[in-house]
């Protein structure tokens, strides 16, 4: 039997572990698998955030909801380090956080959605003897790499795996030493019904374009993203110094969506924009929490990231019919392949993704084809009404019986 | 006749490296003019202090006793908490009270500042240079020393324009205390700095064919020019008729040295080229490389760029860069414009292409002649000299 918790409800089967609640790939993700289980499984469930952000109301409107890092100091704690007794005051706040989990402990499978979510771990013990906890991975090697000591060391505890592509899961084998047979792939997915209920209004559109000084008519290549050095801002800016050096893409716009503007990289971004003479040219726009404008405007969309395991952003810009060019080091690699959804080109190879642009920016019949082929094969296979049964399927096979 | 003011030349230590070979040099350059009776402080030892003494005075202060009746006094004197009365004491064993206004003391770099704690406020006129990898300053100087630094010296001397630009607007330094001087550069020696091995073997040891063409870079300290370099490299892999390239980069531990490991990782998977990280060996880099490539998006030419370049060998930069004003008619097209990566690769095929053909023979005489007139010892010698001048007056 469930132990109630501190408001009357049960332990739940499953505890849901995100590091944030951000707008970004990962929470939003696990925010549509959770919808899809409120409506359609019996399964009782929780969320645990290790911090909040901007969609944790979206979470508590699904499940109950807690979120670690506003389990603040208590009275004792704060004694302790007012007189300097830290390691006190530090154990004392432990305490408290292990002592609001403790309805969560009964849980027998905890399913943490990125590799940091692991840190939570230590707070949900101790559980059931065969609690099972799944690891969803959508990092690569960057990621991995900064992934702090507390997270890393509870990777062995993890029983199942589920990677966000292929190429997630052949590195996670290959680098991390997971065994093969305890990681499946389960795509990324999105909400295609909400992306379709709400489209941009043309006058927004227009009002992006404005906003960037881009003529009406002038192609738009566009990209989305933070400008963190992984997802290769730097090179959206080579790939569009070589597109203005030629005569037939001189008329060409580039708009990088997300891009902070108080962050050291926008600025330096800036700053060779200007030197480069492309200021007219290449806009960095701030992020918006409905960006849908944007992607309506793009003619062609590119991923210029490093390593990216399978970011939403492109089944966005794909649904609305925007054909993505990629490098084939990317998750999104297996979904444009070679024309079928988009382009692959090999890394670091700009002149190529030029070329490929210059094609899909030349040849408007090519690009509604590519485009439309995309669309389909994002609403048929990544919305999450179809993604969400079958990772759901997987959870309840692994859940231990009682 | 009065003994000549004395220049005080003081650096951390007397490493084998590239830059321990220009300190020797700048010390005996310094000391020839005979504008001053140099002497030399280091704080630590090292296998060139045999040759420093050979060409002037020199003190360890590692090599000071720690048992003698002197350095149990001073130590008593931090242990009571007096540390200005300690620094007294040190100034005195190292006979630095005796310094007077008329006397001049030369930082060679930014770790030798803790020499400040023990001049005396009033004695001689302090002039400092900063070194390309000291800045920011406070990754350099902790914040006490840094204070006595703005104080106290009465000139600074950038090598970057960086470094001038920190100086005058974050540490309030007036324009007219910071100059910037050009960097002291010697060319690579044959001898592997530190070890004894030759160049040769060390491209053995890595691997490296002999009838490859070695197209190199490094980034010390951050993603620039990390990011264009791999660019430019995965470029020069599609370009037709290119002799048999290796990649060879260095990097210390930063987060540019992961993503060039990532990015190699991804060249060489895709058979593209072949590529070496040679970890922290970055002074060994440049004298490993048959090509340079500089493509940094700041304005100043790293030392080991300029090793290279004085070396012999031809570096491909962006325009804007100060090495793109050394690169003489001959080697005029080894200048590229800002970014341009495509044009970047076109002349690393057609250097490689020369290279393997005979080399462009020409066009590293003029660049190492124009290198090692521009940034020789000589250069930086009439710098200092003419600092210390205005600064401590005769």
């Amino acid at each position: 039997m469930s132990a109630p918790s501190d408001d009357g409800r049960g332990t739940p089967d499953v505890v849901f572990v995100s590091h944030e609640a951000t707008r970004t790939g990962a929470p939003l993700m696990l925010l549509y698998v959770l919808r899809w289980l409120r409506d359609h499984s019996e399964l009782r469930f929780e969320v645990l955030l290790l911090e909040g952000g901007a969609i944790e109301a979206d979470f508590a409107a699904v499940a109950p909801t807690t979120v670690v890092a506003d389990i603040g100091p208590g009275r004792l704690d704060g004694v302790a380090r007012r007189f300097g007794a830290h390691r006190l005051a530090d154990r004392l706040h432990e305490r408290r956080r292990r002592a609001a989990l403790a309805p969560l402990r009964g849980a027998s499978l905890v399913y943490c959605n990125v590799l940091e979510s692991l840190a939570a771990l230590p707070l949900l013990d101790p559980g059931p003897p065969d609690r099972v906890v799944v690891t969803h991975i959508h990092e690569m090697r960057a990621a991995f790499r900064a992934l702090a000591p507390a997270a890393r060391a509870q990777l062995r505890r993890s029983d199942r795996f589920v990677a966000a592509s292929d190429l997630v899961r052949e590195l996670a084998i290959d680098h991390f030493g997971i065994d093969p047979e305890r990681i499946v792939r389960h795509y990324e997915c999105i909400d295609v019904e909400a992306l379709h209920a709400t489209p941009p209004p043309a006058e927004a559109v227009e009002a992006a374009r404005r906003s960037c000084g881009i003529p009406v008519g002038a192609p738009v290549v566009g990209a989305v993203g933070v400008t963190g050095w992984r997802k290769g801002p730097d090179l959206f800016v080579l790939l569009a110094d070589h597109l203005h050096r030629r005569e037939a893409t001189r008329d060409v716009h580039f708009v990088w969506l997300g891009a902070d503007p108080e962050a050291p990289e926008t600025r330096s971004l800036r700053r060779d924009v200007e030197r480069a003479g492309l200021a007219d040219v290449v806009h960095f726009v701030a992020p918006e929490p409905a960006p849908g404008r944007w992607f309506a405007l793009f003619d062609v969309f590119t991923l210029t990231s490093r390593e990216d395991p399978f970011p939403l952003v492109c089944l966005e810009s794909s649904l609305l019919g925007t054909p993505i060019v990629c490098f084939a080091n990317t998750g999104m690699a297996e979904f444009a392949g070679e024309g079928e959804c988009g382009f692959m080109v090999d890394y670091l190879d700009v002149e190529a993704m030029a070329a490929r642009v210059t094609d899909l920016l030349e040849d408007p019949d090519r690009r509604a084809e590519v485009g439309r082929r995309a669309s389909e094969r994002v609403q048929r296979e990544f919305d999450y009404r179809v993604a969400a049964p079958l990772l759901a399927a997987d959870i309840e096979r692994w859940r231990p019986r009682r | 006749m009065t003994d000549p003011a004395r220049l005080l030349v003081v650096h951390h230590g007397a490493e084998r490296t590239a830059e321990g070979v220009a300190f020797v040099d700048l010390v005996a350059a310094l000391a020839e003019t005979g504008e001053r009776r140099v002497e030399v402080l280091l704080f630590a030892g090292g296998p060139l202090v045999e040759d420093l003494a050979r060409v002037a005075p020199t003190t360890v202060v590692a090599d000071l006793p720690r048992w003698s009746p002197d350095a149990l006094a001073e130590r008593a004197l931090f242990a009571l908490r007096r540390p200005a009365a300690g620094y007294r004491r040190r100034a005195r064993r190292l006979g630095l009270d005796r310094w007077a206004p008329g006397d001049a003391v030369y930082l060679h770099g930014l770790l030798g500042v803790q020499v400040l704690r023990y001049l005396p406020t009033d004695g001689p006129a302090v002039v400092c240079r900063v070194a390309e990898g000291e800045v920011p300053l406070l990754h350099s100087v902790n914040p006490a020393d840094l204070a006595l630094l703005v104080a106290r010296v009465d000139r600074f001397l950038p090598v970057t324009a960086a470094g001038r630009r920190e100086l005058v607007e974050e540490h309030g330094v007036a324009e007219a205390r910071a100059r910037r001087i050009r960097d002291l550069v010697v060319p690579v020696d044959d001898r592997f700095p530190g070890s004894g091995r030759s160049l040769a073997d060390r491209r053995a040891e890595l691997g490296i064919a002999p009838d490859a063409v070695v197209v190199g870079s490094f980034g010390a300290t951050s993603l620039d020019p990390t990011d264009v370099t791999a660019v430019v490299w995965a470029l020069l892999a599609g370009r037709a008729d290119v002799p048999p390239v290796e990649l060879l980069w260095a990097a210390a531990r930063t987060p540019a040295g992961f993503w060039m490991e990532h990015d190699l990782h991804h060249l060489r998977r895709g058979g593209a080229a072949h590529g070496v990280a040679l970890g922290e060996e970055l002074d060994a880099a440049m004298g490993l490389c048959d090509v340079a490539v500089l493509l940094t998006r700041a304005g100043h030419c790293p030392h080991g760029f300029l090793q290279a370049a004085a070396s012999g060998v031809p570096v491909v930069c962006f325009e804007g860069n100060e090495l793109a004003d050394v690169l003489v008619a001959d080697a005029r097209d080894d200048v590229v414009p800002f970014l341009d990566v495509g044009a970047a690769a076109d002349r690393l095929a057609g250097l490689a292409r020369s290279l393997r053909a005979g080399g462009p023979d020409r066009a590293a005489r003029a660049l190492i002649e124009g290198v090692r007139q521009r940034y020789g010892p000589a250069a930086a010698v009439a710098a200092i000299t003419e600092a210390v001048a205005e600064v401590a007056p005769r």
